[in-house]
């Protein structure tokens, strides 16, 4: 047996959910300010927050929990780095978050088109059955299913045509140039009913207060 | 005049509607993103479809986050600010949660020798309504059986959860990642043991572990003293197919009076010692 001094890494302190370290009011962008000053508590909160929807949406996009887990752990590593650069005149955090999540999951799935499939990826069953991270559920469940429905519901007022171009893009990855060949439709139809889409649900929020 | 080619203004929503939703080719994309600077107009139209369109992020449908990506996250935030290359957790901790337990697999039931026990004219003369009993009765008792067993299994993996999401989320200023040490007779395998010293409790996570014959178990022992004095046994690792597995770290007394966890190869089932070889080791 070696006998070498084994490595060891002191973790950040972690608290609980039920007992936060910053009070639950405390706004996205004072956490993010705190993360840009190396506040790791900070970014656990933020983390309970959002890890969840985060998730779920690189979910939605790839399809692969393991991918999804990579995404999501990118994500908020993405946010320690680049905390300072967060700008709130371009939205809100979560928009902001939420962003980036969607362009490295598009991007991996625009690879994975490129290159063949990894033969020994996992059953998504297997790996969701890995330990539930419940700080994030008890986080995210106070506000987050009431605002899918929500969401959900402002989906289903668009026209199915504007729907469909919308989906293809926003989770399927395609360019206006491939719906328009996968559904044999002009691109000047898609890019109008993106365009008219994208503003009804605008509008549609808007009523909502989203 | 702005340099710009005469574009007119619904065609320009039309570009900002698909750079908001990624749907642009790449040279119209850099088009979109050179020009924003130049045209808050473009910005603030911009933002509004930006806005809707991460909305429907929060439409797809929620889905529990493995507590292996906080840990990942923490120990890449660690390993920044540390200026510690640190190859990803996720890469090592694929799998590494799942107990082989996880997904029953329901015995067949045994044989039951009921010939001997009916005699042979009722059992002719009952053959059709006997066999349906029969068959019914089986049905029930594995039915019954494979219930029994999966909610078994659910408690023990409950139960492991809870102990695990318990290590890994206590408000602790005592946790430390300690890298295990694997042995010349298991070069490849690698392992880490989440410790927390407050809770008293760690996680130890293994991965690459070798095969195992058939009597053989790999079993996690915790020593006291610098002269290898007294081990507790702590359990038996159960790899899944891709030699991961992983173990909760409750031991019988306080984790500052332990200097070493170790991981051996025992053919003895019961052992109370290790005999074995060794597979991993790491001090406390």
């Amino acid at each position: 047996m070696s006998q070498q001094s084994p490595k060891v890494r002191r973790l950040p302190t972690i608290r609980r959910v039920n007992d936060p370290p910053t009070p639950v009011e405390t706004s996205d962008a004072e956490l993010v300010h705190r993360v840009s000053l190396g506040d790791t508590a900070a970014l656990e909160s933020l983390y309970n927050r959002y890890a969840r929807v985060v998730f779920s949406f690189a979910m939605r996009i790839v399809s692969d929990p393991m991918l999804a887990e990579e995404i999501l752990q990118e994500v908020f590593v993405r946010t320690w780095r680049q905390a300072d650069r967060f700008q709130k005149s371009r939205g809100n955090f979560g928009s902001w978050l939420l962003s980036i999540t969607h362009n490295l999951a598009i991007d991996e799935i625009r690879k994975r088109q490129r290159r063949p499939q990894k033969s020994d990826s996992v059953d998504v069953s297997d790996a969701l059955f890995g330990l539930v991270d419940e700080a994030t559920n008890v986080e995210e469940a106070a506000q987050a299913g009431a605002l899918r429905v929500r969401i959900k519901t402002a989906l289903l007022e668009l026209p199915d045509a504007q729907r469909e171009a919308i989906e293809l893009a926003f989770f399927g990855g395609m360019s206006q140039r491939e719906i328009s060949a996968h559904l044999d439709i002009p691109l000047g139809t898609i890019k109008t009913r993106m365009r008219l889409g994208l503003k009804k649900l605008r509008q549609e929020l808007e009523t909502e207060h989203l | 005049m702005n340099g710009l080619p005469e574009f007119p203004t619904s065609e320009i929503s039309e570009l900002l509607a698909a750079y908001a939703l990624g749907a642009l080719e790449p040279d119209e994309r850099d088009f979109v993103a050179r020009n924003l600077p130049r045209f808050p107009e473009w910005q603030k139209e911009l933002d509004e479809y930006r806005l809707a369109a991460t909305a429907l992020a929060h439409a797809a449908e929620p889905v529990d986050v493995p507590l292996r990506v906080r840990a990942g996250v923490l120990s890449e935030v660690d390993a920044i600010e540390s200026n510690v290359p640190l190859q990803r957790y996720r890469k090592a901790a694929w799998n590494a949660t799942i107990p082989p337990t996880a997904l029953p697999i329901a015995e067949p039931p045994e044989r039951r020798n009921w010939k001997r026990t009916i005699p042979r004219v009722a059992l002719i003369t009952s053959m059709p309504a006997t066999i349906v009993a029969i068959v019914f009765a089986m049905y029930t008792v594995i039915i019954h059986d494979q219930i029994t067993e999966q909610q078994n299994e659910l408690a023990e993996f409950q139960q492991v959860q809870d102990e695990s999401a318990e290590v890994f989320t206590s408000p602790s200023t005592e946790r430390q990642v300690i890298d295990l040490v694997a042995s010349n007779d298991a070069p490849f395998a690698r392992g880490s043991l989440f410790v927390d010293k407050s809770e008293n409790a760690a996680v130890l996570v293994a991965r690459s572990l070798p095969s195992l014959a058939e009597s053989e178990q790999f079993v996690v022992w915790v020593q006291t003293g610098n002269n290898n004095e007294e081990y507790a046994r702590i359990g038996v690792l159960e790899p899944n197919d891709a030699g991961t597995a992983q173990i909760i770290i409750d031991p019988p007394d306080l984790f500052d009076r332990y200097t070493n966890v170790l991981v051996t190869r025992e053919s003895e089932v019961d052992s109370t010692s290790p005999a074995g070889a060794p597979i991993l080791s790491a001090g406390i």
